[in-house]
């Protein structure tokens, strides 16, 4: 079973991201933190993270960075899911090494799970897709 | 454009003032002028000398331009060979210009003729120290073989306030100056050091107020001429450059300060050239924000100079950049509950075979959570948009301050209780009724309760009281969460100032202080925040009673 981490402070998106995901057979954790981030990180080893910007503590853009610039989490993905779509920021993510960046209020939890299951490499449907 | 009416007006009070009192004393001198049979000069003659020889910007005097012009006028009324003069180049200098006016072909001779009596006569009749002489002829031509020679000659002292010159009228017949002529010219003369007296008395009068509004004024101001020679530069302009008040504005220095956007010479080139206003925003220099006008100063349609307006937008600038980040922190805090409000309720109608109902009535709770935020944050902006228009309306009753914290406090006690937090309230029982609008008062508890709430670990306590402080209500609102900054208590209260703050601690608009404050000081009172001991924060807010 694969396993993500929903690194959000807002406990309600957080409940709805969850449930999707658990349907879809992920085992999934919470982290409301941006402090206690790393520390719940190096816990449970998560194969991807849902990561927000905006967060108390510490910056998501800060945590990708340690993330990134750390060997251990090579095979870590990370989605950002926020809601500030700023340029300037998508293309900080991404440079950094996220996989990927969604906004919230553009994305349903369906879309969501999909995206994860892409990243993960697990999602031939959309992949098949693309190629018709 | 506002500068540039208030240029024209600078330019133009003190010209106007000088157009009237020319006329004035045209009139008064009408009959004097009349007098000088030979050698009149009508009033409209007189006038246009003094238009054409004040510079109509700096409103200085330029004597050996008006007796230029004047002997123009006696050129033309009585027959004479040459009328020459001898002036200092400014009021004690030994710089001396020599100007001949010549009216017949003379030779060399003649006209070092006409230097030599005149700096005789200056020497001796007002002991002048010449040191310098600038030669300037006109009329002629001059030719060597030319024999006319000076047979009649008459001397005129010129005094313009401390400036003495001396004018010589030169006939080639002798005895040519009879004595009613000799007194007409006499008079003349007299009347012009008068004139010119008073006019340069009033010019530089009108300079000094000139000089004063210019240097009063908060823009950068200064003008140069076509070779780039500065005429004016106000304190402002020498402030912005850095430079002292006693230090000298100079081309050089000005293009240093511009050099990094553009060139000010060529500014000033385009503006002689066209004639146009110029204008240049967005300078941003030395982490301020200016821009640029580079006006035409026109005399009868030709360019005489460029005023260049320098104005300092940094704060217009940061007020702009404020106003983004907040429109882009509301976008932010309308998306998160709306994101919620969509995700769920997608969710729910796509899996709502397989979810339990417990956990369904949960996410339906969630989306009603996230409308009432959602609710409350546009209700929050459209008061913070009335305050911030003074469009804020009070509907004042007789209430009793302490029902309406009890009320309050009650309200949030549940949730105080759920986050472990304690919420009470410590109520002076003599206060009696205040009138203040009830909804708008109670809005203000609830800001600054949740506040104290939200920002109080559990364990800890607020409490709200009220007393009164003379002929003052005060309430307050105490935490023992984590305080606030000094640098940061006032600009808690502001609309636009609160983001960048706000956007280091918890989601919020940060504008329930700023709506308090606005509220509070529609009652007539003040809000403000102090540190609680040994930590967290009190709010205060008084209104009169």
């Amino acid at each position: 079973m694969k396993k993500v981490l929903i690194i959000e402070d807002d406990q309600s998106l957080y409940n709805v991201y969850s449930a999707e995901l658990k349907l879809r057979g992920y085992d999934v954790s919470h982290c409301a933190d941006g402090m206690k981030a790393m520390s719940v990180i190096e816990e449970i080893k998560p194969d991807l993270i849902l990561l927000d910007i905006i967060l108390p503590g510490r910056n998501g853009l800060e945590i990708l960075e340690e993330l990134m610039g750390n060997e251990k989490y090579l095979d870590t993905r990370v989605i950002m899911v926020t809601n500030y779509g700023n340029d300037e920021n998508v293309k900080k993510a991404l440079e950094l090494g996220a996989s990927d960046y969604v906004l919230k209020y553009n994305i349903v939890p369906s879309e969501l799970s999909k995206k994860v299951a892409q990243t993960l490499g697990e999602d031939t449907e959309s992949s098949v897709k693309i190629m018709e | 454009m506002d500068f540039y009416l208030r240029l024209l007006l600078i330019i133009s009070v003190p010209f106007s003032f000088l157009v009237v009192f020319t006329v004035y004393r045209m009139l008064k001198m009408r009959k004097n002028l009349g007098t000088v049979s030979k050698v009149s000069i009508p009033p409209e003659v007189i006038h246009d000398i003094v238009l054409k020889t004040c510079k109509e910007y700096s409103i200085d005097l330029d004597l050996e331009d008006s007796l230029s012009r004047l002997i123009e006028y006696i050129k033309g009324s009585i027959s004479v060979s040459a009328i020459s003069f001898l002036i200092p180049s400014y009021p004690g200098s030994s710089d001396y210009i020599f100007k001949s006016h010549l009216l017949y072909e003379v030779s060399e001779s003649f006209v070092n003729g006409e230097l030599s009596f005149l700096r005789e006569y200056a020497e001796k009749n007002f002991g002048a120290s010449i040191q310098n002489i600038e030669r300037r002829v006109e009329g002629g031509p001059l030719n060597s073989s030319s024999t006319a020679k000076a047979l009649s000659r008459e001397a005129y002292k010129i005094e313009v306030g401390s400036l003495l010159g001396v004018v010589a009228v030169t006939s080639r017949k002798s005895g040519h100056f009879s004595d009613a002529l000799k007194k007409d010219l006499t008079s003349l003369f007299d009347l012009c050091s008068t004139y010119f007296s008073l006019l340069s008395d009033v010019a530089e009068k009108e300079h000094r107020k000139f000089k004063s509004m210019v240097d009063s004024m908060r823009d950068g101001v200064f003008m140069v001429d076509e070779e780039y020679r500065f005429l004016i530069a106000n304190p402002s302009i020498k402030a912005m450059m850095g430079l002292h008040e006693a230090e000298t504005v100079n081309i050089v220095r000005v293009a240093s300060f511009f050099s990094v956007h553009l060139s000010i010479e060529d500014v000033v080139s385009e503006v002689f050239a066209l004639g146009k206003i110029k204008f240049i925003g967005d300078l941003k220099i030395n982490n301020k924000y200016y821009t640029l006008t580079a006006i035409p100063v026109k005399v009868r349609s030709q360019v005489i100079g460029v005023v260049c307006l320098v104005q300092d937008e940094t704060s217009d600038k940061e007020l702009e950049k404020m106003k983004r980040d907040f429109s882009a922190m509301i976008i932010h805090e309308l998306r998160s509950p709306l994101s919620v409000i969509r995700g769920t309720s997608d969710f729910l109608l796509k899996e709502s075979s397989k979810i339990e109902e417990p956990q369904k009535e949960k996410f339906i709770l969630q989306i009603k959570e996230s409308s009432d935020r959602l609710l409350k944050i546009v209700g929050d902006l459209l008061d913070s948009t009335k305050i911030e228009s003074g469009d804020i309306e009070l509907f004042k009753s007789s209430v009793d301050i302490n029902s309406l914290i009890n009320e309050t406090v009650s309200f949030y006690q549940n949730s105080a209780n759920l986050s472990g937090l304690s919420l009470s309230a410590n109520l002076d029982a003599s206060l009696a009724p205040v009138m203040v609008d009830p909804d708008k008062i109670r809005q203000v508890l609830n800001n600054l309760i949740s506040n104290g709430l939200k920002y109080t670990e559990a364990g800890g306590k607020v409490v709200v009281s009220s007393k009164k402080e003379g002929s003052l209500l005060r309430v307050s609102v105490s935490d023992t969460g984590k305080g606030v900054e000094d640098s940061h208590k006032e600009l808690i209260f502001e609309k636009y100032k609160q983001v960048e703050y706000a956007k280091t601690t918890e989601r919020s608009t940060g504008l329930g202080l700023a709506i308090s404050k606005g509220i509070v000081e529609a009652h007539g009172g003040r809000i403000w925040v102090e540190n609680n001991t040994p930590k967290g924060s009190i709010f205060i807010f008084e209104l009169p009673l």
